[in-house]
């Protein structure tokens, strides 16, 4: 061998060699991309999993909802023999404890890929694994997935909402407001396909953005007394809806809404209705509309000693509006304590009618809280007619929502300020931990001062001596308001005097308000045929059984000093 | 004596080209060198990896057994669970305020 072959050789492998190499660079580095998507497409295909979603905690850090990570369990039929197919049924029944024909009729169903079990329990993956491993079953596989758990059930059901079993995204409540922070819904799962085209290995996961736990400010104890409360309400009067609300008066948290009917998140697809109807519905408001008239003609300074309320009724036009007792002569906190349409009527008569509408708008009726999903706001119009403006100071021809009536009766037990409801607290980072607070937001004041100290002590002589006193407390002072509003009834295309709607929103204790409370029905029945329906009566049954505990609950000392209680 | 002369020379040949071969072995050294670290460092990335994805199966492993504990513990927790426990089986009655006593603090 002379050196020039050698070299020539040499020369060769080198060029040779160097042309690998710019082959390599050009895959690996210049067109790296372009081969990845070609090799993705040629030898693995994409399947849908179901992502986890951030954990929902109530205001002392229990679960309301999480997810809950599970195990799908696939396979490849075609690729296993008759015998692999009863022995894997077998096999994932005794694990799994699901019937073993089930899985048999997909494994024989079924050439292609299959789904055989959704939401294992992932305790079980290694002992499937040892399944597929004793088999040899290659073409059975394991896939990660998630699924969404509401440990306290129907607890604040209607509240919370729920997550589509099949897409994994919020489709009611605030796991519908919150899709944006909890994440979730369907993410992809990378399978190595084989030369037909099957998949048969995971190769990865793509992860969904960053998530968010959510603190709400919901308390699960408040809400459970409040649906006990509401679920003796129910069987005593029957109603075709009802809700109870307990609000912090002084942050506007919502504490509780416990709503009737309400579902179970965890079995929603069982339940037709989802509407939460706290937020979602709006209802006529009856007398709990008279203390803000009253308000304002306090303010203005037009109150009258004494009002003459007739007969039990008066006439506007053609129109008859009655009230519910003959009172003759009242002072004007005697018709808040009893509750006379005839006088309230006679005061807003007096009052701008202009400055009536404008004054509920202040309040925050007819306005969205943009609280909650799909939230009602509820329809004051501008009145023009002296009937108008009598109905509208009695609560008919105008609607309001539940949680609209108990920020404006919260805005009169904390001095006179409007605020917004707060349902979530903070968005807690789930990598980092890090907590964005959701501050308390003042809407506006809507009360003076000296209003406010007025309509407190009338409102509690609505509960010790008026309408609401059978549901008054031996041990707290309790202001209040009862509202009963009679439904349209479009058969007789007028309001109908067997259905109502009844109310009663207040607060308690009246000098430190703690808690605004809203009790709600809509139609109750009545419990004696002599029996007159009105809020105060339908209500009484969730105020006896609520506050004492509310209040022993959050360690209140009683602030009535009754003759039998210890001190 | 032809394939004496043929095997003599093919010696003569062979032992140039190891003539030849010596004169770059230090290059050689070099790539045989650069071919051990290579598997080396290979064998060791594999092994470090093969760990990194055993450690991330037990992160898994643990995380679900975490939210399975934190789930258990919810169910536990749930009120109306407490609550049938209290009255039912522990027979415990609500609060009467009658008979609680209130006692008062020093500031009050």
């Amino acid at each position: 061998m002379n050196k020039t072959r050698v070299y020539i050789t040499a020369g060769f492998l080198t060029f040779l060699f160097f042309l690998v190499w710019l082959r390599l660079i050009d895959i690996q580095l210049l067109n790296r991309e372009k081969y990845i998507k070609y090799i993705e497409r040629q030898y693995y295909t994409k399947e849908n999993i179901i992502l986890p979603r951030g954990s929902i905690f109530d205001k002392n850090g229990d679960i309301f909802a999480i997810s809950v990570p599970t195990i799908n369990l696939f396979a490849i039929p075609k690729y296993l023999t008759d015998t692999q197919k009863e022995e894997l049924a077998k096999g994932i029944s005794e694990i799994i404890h699901i019937s073993k024909w089930k899985i048999l009729r997909k494994l024989k169903r079924h050439k292609n890929y299959v789904i055989l079990a959704e939401n294992v329990d992932k305790k079980y993956k290694d002992q499937l694994l040892k399944l597929r491993k004793d088999l040899e079953a290659w073409n059975f596989g394991i896939i990660d997935s998630s699924k969404r758990f509401y440990p306290f059930d129907s607890l604040a059901g209607t509240t919370i909402g729920f997550v589509n079993r099949k897409t994994g995204k919020g489709m009611e409540g605030l796991e519908y407001k919150l899709n944006d922070k909890l994440g979730g819904g369907i993410g992809k799962i990378l399978l190595m396909k084989d030369a037909a085209g099957n998949p048969f290995t995971i190769e990865k996961e793509e992860i969904s953005d960053v998530q968010y736990n959510v603190e709400i400010s919901i308390d699960k104890n408040i809400q459970f007394m409040a649906e006990t409360a509401l679920k003796k309400l129910v069987e005593l009067r029957k109603p075709k809806e009802a809700a109870v609300l307990i609000v912090d008066p002084n942050t506007g948290d919502i504490l509780a809404a416990a709503t009737y009917p309400n579902y179970n998140p965890n079995k929603y697809w069982r339940y037709r209705y989802h509407k939460n109807i706290i937020f979602q519905n709006a209802y006529e408001p009856g007398s709990l509309a008279k203390p803000f008239v009253f308000a304002l003609a306090y303010k203005k300074g037009i109150l009258k000693d004494k009002y003459y309320c007739g007969n039990g009724y008066i006439k506007i036009g053609r129109r008859i509006i009655r009230d519910h007792a003959r009172f003759k002569y009242l002072t004007p906190e005697e018709i808040i304590i009893h509750s006379s349409n005839v006088g309230i009527i006679k005061i807003a008569l007096e009052l701008d009618k202009d400055e009536i509408y404008k004054n509920f708008l202040k309040f925050g009726f007819g306005k969205s809280t943009k609280t909650f999903p799909g939230e009602a706001s509820g329809i004051i119009r501008k009145v023009y007619g002296k009937a108008q403006v009598a109905y509208m100071s009695i609560g008919q021809s105008w609607i309001a929502s539940p949680i609209q009536i108990a920020m404006a009766y919260s805005a009169i037990a904390n001095g006179g300020y409007l605020l917004k409801p707060r349902l979530e607290k903070a968005f807690i980072n789930a990598e980092t931990g890090e907590r964005e607070e959701i501050p308390v937001k003042i809407v506006r004041k809507v009360l003076e001062d000296d209003t406010v100290k007025k309509l407190k002590e009338v409102l509690k002589l609505v509960v010790e001596e008026g309408t609401a006193k059978s549901g008054k407390s031996e041990f707290y002072t309790v202001a209040g308001k009862t509202g009963t509003a009679q439904k349209y009834d479009p058969k007789t295309k007028s309001l109908s005097k067997t259905k109502y709607y009844t109310w009663f929103a207040g607060f308690f204790p009246v000098d430190k308000p703690k808690y605004t409370i809203v009790v709600f029905a809509n139609e109750p029945q009545k419990v004696y045929k002599w029996e007159h329906i009105g809020g105060g009566k339908v209500s009484s049954v969730v105020l006896k059984e609520l506050i004492d505990q509310l209040m022993f609950y959050s360690k209140q000392k009683p602030d009535k000093h009754p003759a039998s209680a210890k001190h | 004596m032809v394939f004496k002369e043929y095997l003599k020379d093919s010696l003569t040949e062979i032992k140039r080209d190891f003539q030849l071969i010596t004169k770059y072995i230090k290059y050689w050294f070099i790539i045989l060198v650069s071919f051990g670290f290579t598997i080396f460092y290979n064998f060791q990335y594999f092994k470090l990896e093969k760990e990194i994805i055993g450690l991330n199966k037990q992160k898994s492993y643990l995380l679900a057994e975490n939210m399975q504990l934190k789930k258990q513990k919810a169910v536990l927790s749930s009120p109306k669970r407490i609550y049938k426990i209290a009255t039912q089986k522990l027979d415990m009655k609500k609060v009467d305020l009658k008979n609680v006593h209130f006692i008062k603090t020093s500031n009050e």
